[in-house]
């Protein structure tokens, strides 16, 4: 599939479903260069806002789907190409819009402790790693009875890498705290059925 | 036991709680009281207690610290202007990666909480917040031999921010109970 975005994918849908603790999908290298570049610098004119509570804390944008600095990508991932990729990569039924898109810069000792993301219409988070950090790790749990159990697989951030994962009641997920000069970007949200 | 300089101090100091619902009497024990409970703390057994949604910590009931002597709980009775007829104490300690999260199914009744500090670095997460829902929080300063009271009401939720990394291998510890009144 070409995208003008992304080079071509083989779908394989069975990887979706397949994957332990939960479905989900890691793709590297997914956009073209010239466009991870492009983005990266758009995303440098966006204004990242603290935020904290008992659950994490890092630094995020305000909804960049009407932001005009992130229009291009914005609409890649509004376009019929992309939403379709998801569709068949998932085998979820997805709507096009809402699509919710933030970028998410997590500095020494930021965090995200242990949540569902479980929220109504939510189908598919995805994030798309723009820096390379040793620290800040994607993290899935299982889960026995409704309940989170322990970290079964470890996603190291690398520029470029995309992952996308099923929100269900037992998406039990984390990010590893940030530590020393790790400077941990990305970009994601999630789809909606 | 308790620091004398507050033996005058107890109208000021119900004053304060009365309007605050929350008061923080620093240099709260004599210094050899302070000096034997945290020599007490420390040989504690604590038992692990971890569930990624809601805490990692360590916990270990306490029945006849200082802070449970009747001397103590008439001293708080008189602050909080009410008869303490017991103090539910828990001794915990915090070390890097440990939290506390505010969850639904694990939310306390309404009370008043006693909180008791040994001494921490807030640059190191690990401090005790109150919030409301509203945005607003309050923190319990973690200083050294320090007494917080607060009333707890139905829209307040205690939880302890996760302890970061700089913390390295220290050990906050901490007193948490409950007085019943």
């Amino acid at each position: 599939m070409e995208t003008g975005w992304i080079h071509s994918l083989r779908i394989d849908r069975n990887r979706f479903k397949s994957a332990k603790p939960f479905s989900h999908i890691i793709i590297p290298h997914f956009l073209k260069k010239e466009k991870l570049q492009s983005l990266i610098t758009s995303l440098k004119r966006e204004k990242f806002h603290k935020k904290e509570s008992d659950l994490f804390q890092f630094s995020q944008t305000r909804d960049l789907s009407h932001s005009p600095n992130m229009a291009p990508f914005v609409q890649f991932l509004y376009s019929p190409q992309f939403i379709n990729l998801m569709i068949e990569m998932t085998g979820f039924s997805l709507k096009s819009r809402p699509i919710d898109i933030h970028a998410t810069l997590y500095q020494d000792t930021d965090y995200l402790l242990c949540h569902d993301d479980k929220l109504e219409g939510r189908k598919i988070a995805y994030l798309l790693y723009l820096t390379d950090v040793a620290s800040g790790n994607l993290e899935l749990l299982g889960s026995k009875n409704g309940m989170p159990t322990k970290v079964l697989k470890r996603i190291r951030p690398k520029k470029n890498l995309f992952v996308a994962f099923e929100v269900s009641k037992k998406s039990f997920h984390q990010v590893s705290e940030v530590e020393g000069n790790d400077q941990r970007l990305a970009i994601g949200g999630w789809f909606y059925d | 036991m308790i620091n004398p300089a507050y033996a005058n101090l107890t109208k000021e100091i119900r004053n304060v709680f009365s309007e605050e619902k929350m008061v923080t009497l620093a240099d709260f024990l004599e210094h050899d009281s302070f000096k034997n409970l945290s020599k007490s703390i420390s040989k504690l057994k604590f038992m692990p207690k971890k569930e990624p949604m809601h805490h990692s910590f360590t916990f270990c009931s306490l029945a006849d610290s200082p802070l449970q002597h009747p001397v103590v709980l008439a001293f708080i009775g008189s602050i909080i202007n009410k008869k303490v007829k017991r103090l539910r104490l828990r001794a915990f300690t915090f070390v890097w990666k440990d939290f506390t999260l505010l969850h639904d199914a694990h939310l306390e009744k309404p009370g008043l909480d006693i909180i008791f500090d040994f001494g921490w670095n807030q640059e190191w997460g690990g401090e005790v917040f109150y919030v409301d829902g509203t945005g607003a929080y309050r923190a319990v300063p973690p200083t050294k031999n320090t007494l917080t009271i607060v009333q707890r009401s139905a829209k307040l939720h205690r939880f302890v921010k996760y302890v970061n990394n700089h913390a390295e291998k220290h050990k906050h510890y901490l007193l948490i109970g409950c007085l019943d009144i």
